[in-house]
């Protein structure tokens, strides 16, 4: 019996994936970024245990309160983990197919730019899911289990902050890393171009918005914009309340300059002007 | 290795116009190519690779029409199965083995993992990589390169083959390999092929109607074919006396008559042959010193089109 294939973008997407762990760092780096859900868990096993719990003199809603640091320090770790994550790989999947001209090869197939995008893009997200956002909900159903009964009730935001908030920073990482591979072509280049990018906004970011006394302007920075909108569920006090729209303008913005980077950079043929 | 070409045209244009950094590189193409193997034919700059990848659906046409195999450009993955292009650069991914690539490529055709494994092995083999196969392709040779080309461009077995420039930076055994096995496609296959090159021996080898091109546009159509069963006469003639007075009584009993260096090169389509041509200098009163009998070769026809023949 014939096999069904795959639609080409999500064989792309398997291949990416397949890439990026090939490289030994890359494994070795995303091993290490599932240790910070492991070690919340254990903490959360501490908040849970009544007998711990008195040995600290911790009780009541202080238990509670502590959970939630602890879904935002994960949240803060499991983001950092992803953009060293993204750095390492995302250059592996992208400039091979532009520096030896492989990329007219595959978009001579039923392939277009929008589909080599969203498989790649596919990739990065999918292999950076177990080590963010889905690792982040197992922590989340854990403690529901673990914690007083009513808790989860009291904080299905905090799943919402974890799920929205690591898929829109893996998505804006993911298309990050592959317009700057797709700029460069070259793999360290492209990686210290990222981080310049990010160091760079989010400075501007930071110093702008002090010397003009204007919070909106910190969402300059994308991990900003992506903390601006997961804030107010994590219960953080870092990020001034109020700047879920504009966050949203930012990252789409980001997302969109990206994109317009991409479709200029990702052509099967050059034109020489 | 390869499925049926069809019975559709292989190329269609219609005042197919593309404009490339400003600047109009195909000019209002209008071309029926309905050839089992057509070859494109010009000087850099004339347009063959714009028109392949415009075929392919890379540059978007900016006035009129263009169909592949009855198919109309950009329509997609209907279209793209039925294709295999081999790209004149070096084309591959490094760090993947050959038969990874290919599978991958395969993959994108459409073909399940598993068949796509298996085609990418016959194909390497089929194309001579079989002990390379496992290797990472940036270790290959430029004439394994060429060769890796051609097997990924085959193996989903497209109808139509496109191959730019397939046997460039190849040594003479490996060139003659890489005929052999677009002969082989072409003859047992029954895969149409779609071929620009500068090798004019290759098109003459390979094609049975050629398009050549001139700043843009079709300065020639040509049925190989045709022109071979009919053995159009061509003569190179050298004369002594009023060569101008010679040159005008053999046009008028239907020579085509052409300065070529020192000598007149003489065309006839069938009737006049070298007795009218000596009763010519007779009633000229000049004589053949020499004359000497020709093919029309597809070089002739070509420096013809290109306008360099006087």
């Amino acid at each position: 019996m014939r096999r069904r294939s795959l639609p080409p973008s999500l064989v792309v997407a398997r291949y990416a994936v397949a890439r990026m762990l090939a490289g030994r760092r890359f494994r070795q780096a995303y091993i290490l970024a599932l240790a910070p859900p492991t070690v919340a868990l254990a903490i959360l096993y501490v908040l849970s245990s009544a007998p711990l719990i008195e040995q600290l003199g911790i009780r009541g809603p202080a238990a509670g309160d502590a959970a939630l640091a602890v879904f935002r320090a994960l949240f803060r770790w499991q983001a950092f983990a992803a953009f060293v994550l993204a750095a390492l790989g995302g250059p592996e999947i992208v400039s091979p197919d532009l520096v030896d001209g492989g990329l007219p090869l595959l978009l001579a197939r039923p392939l277009g730019r929008w589909g080599y995008v969203r498989g790649k893009v596919g990739g990065v997200m999918a292999l950076l899911a177990p080590v963010t956002w889905g690792s982040g909900l197992l922590v989340w159903l854990l403690a529901a289990g673990l914690l007083s009964d009513g808790w989860w009730r009291g904080h299905l935001a905090v799943a919402g902050a974890i799920l929205g908030g690591h898929i829109l920073w893996t998505a804006e990482l993911a298309l990050l890393v592959l317009a700057t591979s797709a700029w460069v072509r070259n793999r360290s280049a492209a990686q210290g171009l990222m981080l310049g990018i990010l160091m760079v906004l989010t400075s501007v970011g930071a110093i702008s918005a002090q010397v003009l006394h204007n919070e909106l302007l910190t969402l300059v920075s994308p991990p900003m914009a992506v903390a601006a909108l997961v804030a107010p569920a994590l219960g953080s006090t870092r990020v001034p309340a109020g700047l879920g729209p504009a966050a949203c303008l930012a990252s789409a913005t980001l997302v969109a300059i990206c994109l317009a980077v991409l479709m200029a950079r990702l052509r099967a043929a050059e034109v020489v002007r | 290795m390869t499925g049926s070409g069809g019975s559709a045209p292989l190329v269609e244009l219609d005042g197919l116009t593309v404009r490339l950094g400003g600047r109009t590189v195909l000019d209002a193409v209008t071309a029926r190519l309905d050839g089992r193997a057509v070859g494109l034919l010009g000087p850099n700059g004339a347009g063959k690779t714009t028109l392949i990848r415009t075929l392919l659906g890379f540059h978007r046409p900016a006035a009129g029409k263009a169909a592949v195999l009855g198919l109309p450009v950009g329509s997609g993955a209907a279209l793209a199965r039925r294709i295999g292009y081999m790209p004149e650069h070096e084309a591959f991914i490094a760090g993947m083995t050959g038969v990874r690539l290919v599978r991958m490529l395969a993959e994108l055709s459409g073909l399940d993992r598993r068949e796509a494994l298996e085609r990418a092995h016959e194909a390497l083999v089929w194309a001579g990589l079989g002990e390379a196969r496992y290797r990472t392709v940036e270790t290959y040779s430029a004439g394994m390169r060429q060769l890796l080309k051609l097997a990924q461009a085959v193996v989903h077995r497209p109808q139509l083959l496109i191959l730019d420039e397939p046997t460039n930076a190849l040594d003479p055994p490996a060139r003659r390999r890489m005929l052999e096995l677009v002969e082989h496609l072409r003859d047992t296959e029954g895969v149409r092929v779609l071929l620009s090159s500068h090798m004019l021996p290759d098109v003459e080898r390979l094609c049975d109607q050629v398009m050549i091109l001139r700043e843009g546009r079709p300065a020639a159509v040509l049925d190989l074919a045709a022109e071979r069963r009919e053995a159009r006469g061509l003569w190179v003639v050298e004369v002594s006396g009023d060569e101008a007075a010679f040159a005008t009584a053999a046009a008028a009993v239907g020579f085509g008559v052409a300065r070529s260096g020192r000598r007149l090169r003489v065309t006839a389509a069938g009737g006049p042959g070298p007795a009218e041509l000596f009763a010519a200098a007779d009633r000229t009163g000049t004589a053949v010193v020499r004359l000497e009998a020709r093919r029309d070769s597809l070089r002739d026809i070509y420096l013809e089109a290109m306008g360099e023949l006087p």
